[in-house]
């Protein structure tokens, strides 16, 4: 499956520099051809930052875009049923590890909105860290 | 004088024949794909599974949000409205369950 905005979200963790990226252009060509496929990626630099945040994006669409949307702006088509509505993922700042726990526990257990529910026996570990990843990297 | 007395309790008595059915979640599936109910019957969803399911429904005639429940717990909806109603759980996006709602 291909997900368009990650090509972006890719080239933006590339410029980034060396704290969010570590593929170079020269690597990403070098393994997957002068057309780099999210799945190349995943395949050859699986342990990269830029893989786990592509996983984390299939992820995000597999559990999240119900509540949250395509884009993450808390527009989803069950959005309506929640109140107060889901978070606006583009404009949060809060911490990651934050994050993760409102992930794993879901919102009633940390005193937030009860309509976030409980991943942390859907997701394994590996799958929440990338999840975050990719919301670290689509906020505006 | 007794005819009097006995028409309201009829009265009261009617909803009282609505039906309870229980649908179950076990294995990341419903235990059933359709269920037929009549407005006014209600439906508990239990979750036989050892995680949490949040199911909902987004149809017009009857939308709702039940929430995330654990194992064991069940949360009951009626359905005061002739339709079909699709029901799906947030937490595992293949359960798919129709409940077709008869006057």
């Amino acid at each position: 499956m291909k997900i368009p905005y990650l090509s972006a979200a890719l080239v933006c963790l590339v410029l980034a520099g060396p704290a969010t990226a570590q593929l170079t252009p020269d690597q990403l060509a070098k393994k997957c051809g002068k057309k780099v496929s999210n799945e190349c990626v995943i395949r050859q630099f699986k342990d990269s930052p830029e893989a786990s945040v592509m996983r984390g994006s299939i992820a995000f669409q597999n559990y999240c875009t119900l509540c949250h949307g395509k884009e993450g702006r808390g527009d989803g088509r069950a959005a309506r049923l929640h109140s107060p509505p889901p978070a606006n993922l583009v404009a949060s700042r809060l911490p990651a590890e934050y994050v993760i726990q409102i992930v794993r526990k879901g919102g009633e257990a940390i005193g937030r909105g009860k309509g976030m529910p409980p991943w942390g026996e859907q997701l394994t570990d590996e799958q929440v860290q990338d999840l975050i990843n990719y919301l670290m990297s689509i906020r505006v | 004088m007794r005819k009097l007395i006995l028409l309201p309790l009829l009265f009261v008595a009617l909803p009282l024949a609505a039906a309870d059915y229980v649908v179950g979640q076990k294995n990341k599936e419903f235990s059933m794909k359709t269920i037929k109910v009549k407005v006014g019957d209600s439906v508990e969803f239990r979750n036989d599974d050892p995680f949490f399911h949040n199911i909902f429904s987004l149809s017009d005639i009857k939308s709702f949000d039940l929430g995330s429940y654990a194992q064991g717990q069940s949360r009951k909806v009626m359905f005061d409205k002739p339709g079909k109603v699709e029901v799906e759980c947030s937490i595992h996006p293949n359960m798919k369950l129709v409940v077709e709602v008869e006057k």
